[in-house]
């Protein structure tokens, strides 16, 4: 009797108690146990909760599976078609709960990347991306996978175009703190057509320019969304001025008030301490089936404040 | 439930028939269902024999580990990959494999015993098994690995460098 003679179910067993380095080193002693790990994914269970694909400080090109970190420092086309063939060969058809695509900080073979990844189940994909090539990069990866949860964390504002362009996802959030910042601010059709697309859209931007009317007509379209839907973003306070004003809400409104469409459930004003540290003014409203909460808003204060539209 | 006066009859595949209480084939997945699918009345005693594919001498390693571990705990505990270890085989089965005549009979008896295991699912068993083997390949060279597993190389030098430098990159 050998040892592939065995029950299968005893071989897979033995693959998940040796560890990793014992694992790849039974690679080596012949070519019936290199086919045992690569159809055992070298000895990993089927699932993972979580893995990632990143470029780590010391620009190595890391896929981390589990717990197992797999690092490529060379840059030549052929050695980064070997590491993939290495990575296809052990992990095909292996699940993760959730896959983050780190595309920032240098280059990836984009590629190679999405032929690997077609051979992965992976439900929720997460994308980071910090500048245009990357967020097209991410693009080109959900389009790969039209049937997936799309997560995108993007640490620049990309051109409307490609902004647009994303799939629908279960939050955007834009970061306009690093690269490639912008003198403009998201135009009103664009950030229409994000609040429709998104169940969550969260941006740090510049504060939004959208009139009055716009805003209004957002948190219409939010209220009238069948599904979950949440915006955070940042407006100058006249526009919140305007349209708190036009329902008769002013700096004396009380909690509970009804104002028009608008019912106040709680407003609690700039308090200014001693040591001259102040907490921001927030008001809190219910429109309709939205609360809708403002955050650093002072009436008639020049200055932006944060606002949050949820219709859950 | 459990029947400790019950005892049932196990013919084995070279044709001996051993007799051993329901207390340790309630380890047994195989012969627990195949008392349940005979649907007798659970106070007969005996019961009829149960066929096992299963070699007298092997079953009889199996009945010596079945005794020992009599009282251990029912369902056995299944292990998530995280909480998978091989450094916690209890002192007495490491006794129990250790003392197999051999180095070549040892590893064809382990063989044995693994495949008896998992024919009559019991769990505990191949758990411990799995754990021996893997101990005996922990930390070793390509070519240990090769002499304790009986195997021979059969790639070209350019093949096994080729998965020599795969492996490299696999930091943890």
């Amino acid at each position: 009797m050998d040892i592939f003679s065995l029950p299968d179910v005893f071989l897979r067993k033995v693959m998940r108690t040796v560890n990793i380095k014992d694992r790849l080193r039974l690679r080596l002693t012949c070519r019936a146990f290199e086919e045992l790990v690569a159809n055992t994914h070298a000895g990993f269970a089927g699932f993972f909760d979580s893995g990632h694909i990143r470029r780590n400080y010391v620009d190595q090109l890391e896929i981390v599976i589990g717990v197992t970190k797999f690092c490529f420092s060379e840059e030549s086309e052929d050695e980064f078609e070997q590491f993939f063939h290495m990575l296809n060969r052990l992990f095909s058809g292996v699940s993760f709960r959730e896959f983050e695509f780190i595309f920032k900080d240098g280059t990836f073979p984009i590629a190679l990347i999405r032929e690997f990844s077609q051979k992965l189940d992976i439900p929720e994909m997460h994308f980071l991306a910090d500048s245009q090539v990357q967020l097209e990069n991410s693009i080109h990866l959900m389009a790969d996978f039209p049937q997936n949860k799309f997560f995108v964390d993007l640490w620049f504002l990309p051109d409307y175009e490609s902004l647009l362009s994303i799939p629908k996802t279960e939050y955007l959030k834009i970061y306009e703190m690093t690269k490639e910042p912008t003198n403009q601010a998201i135009p009103a059709d664009a950030f229409m057509k994000l609040v429709d697309t998104h169940k969550l859209l969260y941006l740090v931007t510049k504060p939004l320019t959208i009139s009055s009317d716009d805003l209004m007509k957002a948190m219409q379209n939010i209220c009238a969304d069948p599904g979950k839907k949440c915006v955070e973003f940042r407006i100058k306070c006249s526009i919140i001025n305007s349209i708190v004003n036009g329902y008769g809400i002013t700096e004396t409104s009380r909690c509970g008030e009804q104002c028009g469409e608008f019912k106040i459930i709680s407003c609690a004003p700039r308090q200014t301490h001693e040591n001259g540290v102040f907490d921001p003014a927030r008001f809190h409203f219910r429109y309709g089936s939205c609360t809708i909460e403002i955050e650093d808003f002072v009436m008639n204060y020049p200055e932006a404040t944060k606002v949050k539209i949820r219709n859950y | 439930r459990i029947y400790p006066l019950m005892r049932v009859t196990l013919t084995t595949s070279d044709g001996a028939s051993v007799t051993v209480s329901r207390q340790l084939t309630k380890h047994s997945g195989f012969i627990e269902k195949a008392i349940t699918d005979m649907a007798v009345d659970d106070n007969a005693v005996p019961l009829s024999a149960v066929a096992v594919d299963v070699d007298d001498a092997t079953l009889k390693l199996v009945i010596e580990w079945l005794t020992e571990h009599r009282d251990d705990a029912l369902p056995y505990p299944e292990k998530t990959d995280e909480e998978r270890r091989a450094d916690d085989i209890p002192a007495w089965d490491q006794a129990f494999v250790q003392k197999w005549d051999t180095k070549e009979d040892q590893q064809q008896t382990l063989y044995a015993v693994i495949t008896a295991a998992d024919k009559l699912d019991i769990k505990g068993l191949l758990d411990m098994t799995c754990k021996t083997l893997a101990n005996k390949i922990n930390g070793k060279t390509v070519e240990e690995m090769r002499e304790i597993l009986q195997l021979e190389c059969d790639f070209t030098e350019e093949e096994l460098a080729e998965i020599r430098k795969e492996n490299a990159w696999c930091e943890n």
